[in-house]
């Protein structure tokens, strides 16, 4: 049985760039796309802009069910296509072992930034170089 | 690509990119190989699968750690690999399993 977790939220911080990794700002807002391990697609939504024209976060209440969840960030840079790769792992328990395991799958992924917001506090880590 | 617990399913996106890292069609399916912990032998391999309604050259890999030769608390190595315009590309990856 999958669980909700109620009450939780979690962001990613994304600096658009381009294939190059130079930062640069995108036509318009970038897109998050995620997936269910059923291959379901459980959100297309766009990402507002913050404080700058190159830098996004995307912050939602977590109503996700637990499950593994692979997705991509989508903007657009000139007339090319970025493409950015990432993966969110929840767990049923809705506590930080869910934070901790989606920030582990940042480090690799192609994101910026993932902030996880829980019962026990906020979990934040730094920007990585792309 | 962080922890995959024993005997789950690991998950997870790639993007098929040409030489100036722009993600792109490749010639054929992109295929993936798992290695041992001490790489002298592929436990795994297998073709990715395209994620339907994604981007261009977004393809997922979904490899079984049921069966043997992954241990808990183990690191593994692996690579996927593709061709863009006959010319080859690999992108290497890791995974704890728990």
């Amino acid at each position: 049985m999958k669980t909700q977790l109620r009450g939780d939220r979690w962001a990613i911080g994304l600096v658009a760039r381009t294939a190059a990794g130079v930062e640069s700002e995108p036509t318009e807002a970038p897109t998050l796309k995620l997936w269910d391990s059923g291959g379901t697609k459980v959100v297309d939504e766009k990402i507002p802009k913050t404080n700058t024209r190159t830098r996004f976060s995307f912050f939602r209440l977590l109503d996700l069910a637990a499950d593994r969840y692979i997705g991509t960030i989508e903007y657009t840079i000139g007339s090319t296509l970025e493409v950015r790769p990432l993966v969110l792992d929840i767990n049923s328990a809705g506590d930080a072992q869910g934070a901790i395991r989606a920030v582990h799958e940042y480090l690799s992924g192609g994101v910026d930034r993932w902030i996880m917001e829980t019962d026990s506090g906020n979990l934040t880590v730094g920007r990585l170089p792309r | 690509m962080g922890f995959v617990t024993k005997n789950s399913t690991l998950r997870a996106p790639f993007v098929t990119r040409n030489g100036s890292g722009v993600p792109s069609a490749p010639d054929a399916t992109p295929t993936y190989e798992i290695y041992s912990g001490d790489y002298s032998g592929v436990l795994a391999s297998g073709n990715l699968a395209a994620v339907s309604g994604a981007a261009t050259g977004v393809y997922s890999i979904a490899a079984a750690t049921t069966d043997g030769g992954y241990a808990a608390g183990s690191t593994y190595g692996g690579v996927v690999k593709w061709a863009v315009s006959s010319t080859n590309y690999s992108q290497a990856f890791t995974f704890s399993v728990v």
